[in-house]
């Protein structure tokens, strides 16, 4: 089976340069075939090739690509690509009495969750631990990862935190191209601005402010006018997930951090990229309670809120993933946070991610210094520091302090849900 | 010829469909290295028989009739069409989402009947591929593309479809076509919504795969290049209406009341407005060609390709559809349609499978013979203006059934074939027809035509 494996592999990749090369060749820029990133498109094209090497994907695939290769305008290019896709064609046939029957789609799962211990490539402590948390409204599950983070010294990502460096990095790089167009009508140049007696960073700076300011400031037609500029004609909402989607697959290769909510879970599997993803929910009648007490709002308010906090989740969750939220399947743990109390919920999270991913942090601390220095593991940024927080990104656990639903106290439902929206 | 010629001699139409429909699935390398020998063989097993029944002089006049006389012009017009509206490219960093693919629509279909069919298929086709190249499931956006721009949005001038200006030849209003707006516009709303949703369902199934267009350079740039070649495109629809005027100027017509030409082969005369139509687009395709930077074709993906593809198919089709087209033109008048519904749907049907506008002329010469006393006055005799809107649609909008139903069809289908866009098969298409066309031509019967 390993040898199979790694043929397809092989084959997946020659199919991607192969790809690659007609794309260039044949001049076009109206798209090419294979468009997902090279690493997705490879493990697509191998696990399809291992399960059905002679069905519609790969086979609808291969036959575009040549089709796009019959119009390579150098004839002697041309006909060595086509006897290139020869071989790949007839290599893939050959694939066809060798594939087993049996359904290997779950190993994708397998190879991204850190939890496991058996797979051909185990965690360690050089990958980042990236934990991300779905939760139903009232189940406590804000606090537990908020916890969580503080305990294993993690950033700590929610939608308010994510709005705002999502604002804030548009706003720049807004500013950036506003400013570089200015100094470059004006023939000017970063360093004259310099002399001037402001640095190009500050200018970025307060044109950023200024932007902020101006977009918050925009209503009705003119702000949708100035989304479909600025976000290429799509949706505002959609675009946001896809600059927070990026955002989050950046910062999972530069830092451990904990996640609330985002379709993050759905995001870091798309990107390829390990991470636990834990559901926390618990009983309608707990959540209600719980989110009367903490808001101080009656019994049906605080039903109402809840409902319509799981619908609009639930909705989001939809649209951006397909998947139904909440449903256990999709995720790596799922826990009722009534059957535990939020303390012990953390506790249960951390025992896994000391038996199975961290284990380093089993050991004292002197020690766990000490094996980490050879790891890389002990140089990660904890919460409040590292890359993220260069750029404004999560907040730190520690610095927060304390319980941040807490705050809420004394809203009104729609205050929250105003809120809870944004 | 006063008898009817025997359907038998449809065989070699319904083989060559059915080789276009089956070889690209069962043998599509074998397809595409023997196409045009497939052609030939098709089309000689036409002629020949013919030929034994009516003498191979009449059977070599049938086919240069339908070769010079409908094929010429029908290529030409596609050929200047096609090579113009590839030197012309839009650049931008608009993305695909289902709202910017509805504008686009909107905006391909309502400039079909400015430009015609074929011009605005040509002109928006790269376009709407490059801003959806990040998507996954994008034919489905190739297929409205067909049924909208190709077809449905040529219906508000004679400048929008053949058979509307065959019409105008006739002696109907060149605005006259404008009736026809509430019509489109209703189409449009229907289309356009199960478009919309059929979109964004299949748009957030991208996404949720993970997918996404590159939105990092803010603010959004568009911008056309190779804008001069407009006005070889506005030459080129001067060609085709002058086509259709010129053969009823006096300067044209000869003593015998025939339109002057120069004679190939015994009946069979190559018109002068026709070579005047060709000379023309031959001209604006050669100075756009030439006028244009090769770079501009290269990132347009511009290959000739689509074009040969249609050149040969049509050839074949046009030569094989001449028994079908006989047999309508002489059982035509007499299968009793009159009312509007069963002209809609005959014209259409037929429209369908064979060349809209000789098929629209069949049904419009049967309603200008009902003689009716209201209507407009045609050189044809008087047609209730129910039965022309009737008519007109039928032959616009169903050409969209199928592939071959309309020129651009074909050349939309091959142009995403080559750019990454697995596209319908034949059959294949027709059940998208049936899924989402269809039941708005029953609409249609319901609210305009019973």
């Amino acid at each position: 089976m390993d040898n199979l494996e790694n043929r397809c592999r092989a084959l997946a990749e020659r199919i991607y340069d192969f790809d690659t090369e007609v794309y260039a060749l044949s001049g076009s820029t109206l798209g090419r075939t294979l468009i997902s990133p090279k690493e997705t498109c490879i493990e697509d094209l191998s696990r399809e090739m291992m399960v059905r090497p002679d069905g519609d994907l790969v086979t609808s695939y291969l036959a575009l690509i040549s089709k796009m290769a019959r119009t390579i305008p150098d004839r002697k290019q041309r006909s060595r690509l086509m006897s290139e896709y020869n071989q790949i064609f007839n290599e893939v046939k050959a694939l066809v009495p060798e594939v087993a029957t049996s359904d290997i789609a779950s190993s994708d799962r397998v190879r991204l969750n850190p939890f496991v211990m058996t797979t051909t490539r185990s965690f360690t402590t050089k990958d980042r631990l990236i934990i991300c948390i779905g939760r139903s409204y009232g189940s406590g599950g804000n606090d537990i990862g908020f916890r969580l983070a503080d305990r294993l010294h993690m950033n700590y990502y929610d939608a308010t935190v994510m709005k705002d460096v999502m604002e804030r990095l548009q706003a720049e790089r807004e500013a950036g191209a506003e400013l570089s167009a200015k100094n470059g009508q004006a023939g000017g140049t970063p360093q004259r601005r310099i002399s001037k007696g402001i640095s190009s960073d500050e200018a970025i700076r307060q044109m950023t402010a200024q932007l902020l300011e101006k977009n918050r400031r925009l209503k009705g037609i003119r702000r949708w006018l100035s989304n479909f500029n600025r976000y290429h004609g799509l949706p505002e909402e959609d675009a946001l997930f896809f600059n927070q989607s990026d955002y989050i697959a950046k910062l999972a290769k530069e830092e451990d951090f904990i996640v609330m909510g985002r379709c993050a879970d759905v995001v870091l599997r798309n990107a390829r990229i390990p991470h636990v993803s834990i559901f926390i929910t618990a009983p309608f009648k707990n959540r209600v309670r719980r989110v009367m007490s903490m808001h101080q709002i009656p019994f049906r308010e605080a039903a109402k809120l809840v409902k319509r906090m799981d619908h609009e989740h639930s909705r989001v969750y939809r649209r951006f993933t397909g998947y139904e939220w909440g449903n256990a399947t999709h995720y790596d743990l799922c826990v009722n946070s009534a059957s535990y109390g939020i303390d012990e919920c953390v506790d249960l999270i951390m025992q896994m991610i000391k038996a199975r991913v961290r284990l380093d942090l089993n050991l004292p601390p002197r020690e766990r210094k000490a094996a980490n220095a050879g790891t890389g593991a002990g140089t990660r940024p904890a919460a409040g520091s590292g890359s993220s927080s260069s750029e404004g990104g999560g907040k730190s656990a520690a610095e927060e302090g304390g319980n941040s639903t807490a705050k809420a106290a004394g809203k009104t439902a729609k205050e929250l849900w105003d809120q809870a929206k944004t | 010829m006063n008898t009817v010629i025997p359907a038998w001699l449809c065989i070699p139409f319904a083989g060559l469909l059915l080789c276009v429909a089956l070889l690209p699935l069962t043998a599509a390398e074998w397809w595409e290295r023997h196409r045009l020998k497939a052609v030939i063989f098709w089309s000689l097993l036409f002629a020949v028989p013919y030929g034994v029944l009516y003498g191979a002089g009449a059977s070599l006049e049938t086919v240069l009739e339908a070769v010079l006389n409908d094929y010429l012009s029908f290529i030409v017009m596609l050929f200047g069409l096609f090579s113009v509206a590839g030197n012309i490219t839009f650049t931008g960093d608009l993305a695909g989402s289902p709202f910017v693919n509805l504008l686009f629509l909107t905006v391909g279909t309502l400039l079909s009947s400015l430009i015609g069919t074929t011009g605005s298929s040509m002109l928006m086709v790269r376009p709407v591929i490059k801003m959806n190249s990040w998507r996954r499931r994008k034919s489905h956006i190739m297929v409205f593309f067909i049924f909208l721009i190709s077809n449905m949005g040529g219906c508000l001038t004679p400048l929008g479809d053949p058979p509307l200006l065959m019409g105008f030849m006739r002696g109907i209003p060149f605005l006259w076509s404008m009736h026809l707006f509430p019509v489109l516009l209703f189409n449009m709303a229907l289309m356009l919504t199960v478009f919309f949703l059929l979109d964004r369902g299949k748009y957030l199934q991208d996404v949720a795969e993970g997918l996404r267009p590159d939105i990092s350079k803010p603010g959004t740039e568009l911008s056309l290049e190779g804008t001069h070649n407009v006005v070889f495109l506005i030459m080129i629809v001067a060609a085709v209406v002058l086509s259709g005027t010129l053969p009823s100027n006096p300067a044209f017509i000869g003593p015998d009341g025939a339109v002057k030409g120069i004679r190939v082969f015994g009946s069979v005369v190559l018109t002068w407005p026709t070579i005047i139509e060709c000379v023309i687009i031959l001209a604006s395709a050669f100075l756009s060609m030439k006028t244009t930077s090769v770079r501009i074709r290269r990132v347009n993906h511009f290959t000739w390709g689509p074009i040969a593809e249609v050149a040969e198919l049509f050839i074949g089709i046009f030569i094989t559809m001449q028994p079908a087209l006989m047999i309508l033109r002489d059982l035509g008048p007499g299968l009793g349609l009159e009312k509007p519904a069963e002209m809609f749907w005959g014209t259409g049907l037929l429209s369908s499978f064979l060349d809209n506008t000789p098929t629209y002329l069949v049904f419009l010469t049967t309603a200008g013979t009902l003689g009716a006393a209201e209507g407009l006055v045609t050189t044809l005799g008087t047609v209730p203006v129910r039965l022309l809107t009737a008519i007109s649609c039928g032959a616009v909008f169903m050409g969209a059934v199928t592939y071959i139903g309309n020129a651009p069809n074909f050349m939309v289908k091959s142009i995403s074939d080559e750019n990454g866009i697995h596209m319908p098969s034949f059959f294949g298409y027709i059940t998208w027809s049936l899924r989402f066309l269809i039941p708005v031509f029953i609409i249609d019967t319901l609210v305009f035509f019973l």
